[in-house]
């Protein structure tokens, strides 16, 4: 699918794009100029075309979604810039940020606390139309309806509390809200992380099914990599802030070439009890994004370490036609 | 130390709770509307004087006896009562509209407003409540008017911190993010989103506010810098009464119980509110 859209401008991509927190200390820290920052995210650039479903894969920690929530100018950046439709969204204006908030919607990982606990679900789904002014208010009556149907709900569901409705159907809400503007772009965190699995399965098919019918482009944060084969078209991975490699998903499952990447499709779960786990996991816990490891993030838990990585930062380059990654077994000149 | 609750005790507490709120709730009800309708049924107005029965113990004709000028003591109650309610009553809206409103943008905002608007606020905190309302009161005069202001002072404050507190709570709760995301404006967000769920804590404090307002304006009526006489105020009854206590120990007693009776339903309402509103096994 992406060679077809070769030469396509990308409707929305990051550029060098990072994120760094500053950590509280006190004051005579701050005096003294030693302020400890933790680098969410580092020079990440990330191309999503019109269409297309983008999986950001990565641990917990890896910055995954202060990456998505960057992309939504929900947060300020270090560094780099976004751009939508070519044009960066931290330089816009509120008039033009307005325009592009209808466009660019998100759908929250958790539906238990993504929902405003004393709004009715109706109230939810026709806020944007209200922020918006969309239309007369019988119109915006009929759009809510409309919606509720279109993910699933019915009539009912207006008048009733989040409280009252299960997980599934929170975030069945909460989709309905996120696409009652008729965005073109969605970022989704984790949207199914938190549901059963088999509601998984009908909010993953749910969302297809709007790809499908709305032409909606997806950014799809994950660390479920058996969902991101199933949607995806392509896949970034993300280690402590910053991508490690990116691919299109059929490359990359045939053939991962990071060692990070590789140990963690060795993890995914096997529905064949006939063939054995090579359970080839990363040694010990991610580190902390407060002190990460020098060279490459990844050495101390590679398998494939070699000394060079302990003091040389890989760059991230194209191995093949759109296949990047960040490793030095890869790089010429280093071994 | 942290106590499981099985299912049963959760709801029995909650039962318990909300027992609490509605004695409460009722106690303040049935004042209210007693106090509201009295010179409707009262045979008596405050200032009678009855030269036939002064400092009567209760009879028939003097339901709760008279003091030393003969004047009916339960009437002057029901009257007190009228300054007394509107003295909490005023003083606790003022205090939740501009706390309210304050708590909320230094919440919401942070920084550099955080600051501007709480610091003050902090210095307002450091006086003793019963000291700064003698000084307003001294300074302004002797009224009703001032004396609701002299109160709302003290507890603008106290709704502000209440209110900045749990705004920091929800502010960074998911939904807020969420409606950040599609568009809204920081006022729909304060007002919308945070607001109504920001709220419950600060309406818990209200309650058990609007009781010490009682006993506050019952305090400076008590000290001669409230209500003057002859007006009625349950304070300025105490006061007159102290002199005849031994004759006439009704003068104090019944004025008395009338404060504590009314600040009783106040934390009544407050405490049960509490329970209710942060159910068992979750914080404190």
């Amino acid at each position: 699918m992406s060679s077809t859209i070769k030469g396509q401008r990308p409707l929305l991509s990051a550029v060098g794009l990072s994120k760094y927190f500053p950590l509280e200390t006190g004051l005579l820290a701050s005096l003294r100029g030693n302020t400890t920052t933790v680098k969410a995210v580092e020079s990440v650039s990330l191309d999503v075309y019109a269409g297309q479903t983008v999986a950001v894969v990565g641990e917990s920690g890896s910055g995954k979604s202060t990456l998505g929530r960057l992309l939504l100018r929900l947060l300020q950046p270090s560094a780099g810039q976004v751009l939508y439709q070519g044009e960066d969204i931290f330089g816009m204006n509120r008039a033009e940020t307005r325009a592009f908030r209808r466009q660019a919607q998100i759908i929250l990982q958790d539906p238990y606390a993504s929902l405003n606990p004393r709004m009715r679900v109706g109230r939810i789904i026709r806020e944007p139309l209200d922020i918006y002014s969309e239309g007369s208010k019988t119109e915006r009556q009929k759009r809510v309806h409309e919606l509720l149907e279109r993910v699933g709900l019915n009539r009912n569901h207006e008048r009733a509390f989040p409280a009252e409705l299960s997980g599934g159907q929170r975030q069945r809400v909460g989709i309905a809200a996120a696409l009652a503007l008729s965005p073109r772009i969605i970022i989704a965190d984790e949207p199914t992380s938190s549901l059963d699995v088999s509601v998984q399965a009908q909010t993953l098919n749910l969302l297809a099914d709007l790809q499908r019918d709305l032409g909606l482009t997806y950014v799809f944060i994950t660390h479920d990599l058996s969902v991101v084969q199933h949607i995806s078209d392509r896949v970034a991975v993300m280690y402590l802030g910053k991508i490690v490699e990116e691919a299109p998903t059929e490359t990359l499952f045939a053939e991962p070439k990071h060692p990070y990447t590789q140990v963690l499709f060795s993890a995914i779960p096997l529905p064949d009890p006939a063939r054995r786990m090579n359970w080839d996991l990363p040694k010990g816990e991610p580190p902390s994004p407060l002190n990460p490891p020098s060279g490459c993030h990844f050495h101390p838990r590679c398998p494939q370490a070699m000394s060079a990585c302990s003091h040389t930062v890989p760059r991230f380059q194209s191995v093949a036609r759109d296949h990047g990654l960040a490793c030095l077994l890869y790089e010429d000149g280093v071994n | 130390m942290k106590r499981e609750l099985t299912p049963n005790a959760a709801l029995r507490k909650t039962y318990e709770a909300s027992r609490s709120a509605v004695l409460g709730g009722v106690i303040i009800c049935v004042l209210v509307l007693l106090t509201a309708t009295v010179s409707l049924y009262s045979p008596y107005t405050p200032e009678a004087m009855d030269f036939m029965a002064p400092l009567s113990p209760p009879t028939r004709a003097h339901l709760l006896g008279t003091d030393n000028f003969g004047r009916d003591i339960l009437t002057r109650v029901l009257y007190g009562y009228q300054i007394s309610l509107a003295v909490a009553l005023g003083s606790v809206g003022f205090g939740l509209v501009v706390g309210v409103s304050l708590g909320l943008l230094a919440g919401y905002f942070g920084g550099i407003l955080d600051n501007i608007i709480m610091r003050p606020m902090d210095v307002l905190m450091a006086f003793p409540a019963i000291v700064l309302v003698v000084a307003l009161t001294g300074f302004v005069g002797r009224d009703v008017s001032v004396m609701i202001m002299a109160v709302a002072v003290v507890y603008v404050p106290i709704f502000a911190r209440v209110m900045r507190g749990s705004t920091l709570e929800v502010v960074n709760e998911l939904f807020v993010e969420g409606a950040r995301a599609r568009g809204a404006s920081h006022l729909r967000l304060m007002l919308r989103h945070i607001l109504p769920n920001a709220i419950p804590p600060v309406l818990i404090q209200a309650s058990i506010l609007m009781g010490i307002a009682i006993l506050l304006e019952s305090a400076l009526s008590f000290i001669g810098l409230g209500t003057q006489p002859p007006d009625p105020s349950l304070g300025l009854m105490l006061s007159e009464g102290r002199s005849f206590m031994q004759q006439a120990p009704w003068m104090v007693m019944v004025p008395g119980l009338a404060i504590s009776l009314a600040v009783l339903g106040f934390n009544l309402l407050g405490n049960g509110l509490q329970e209710l509103l942060n159910p068992a096994g979750k914080g404190r």
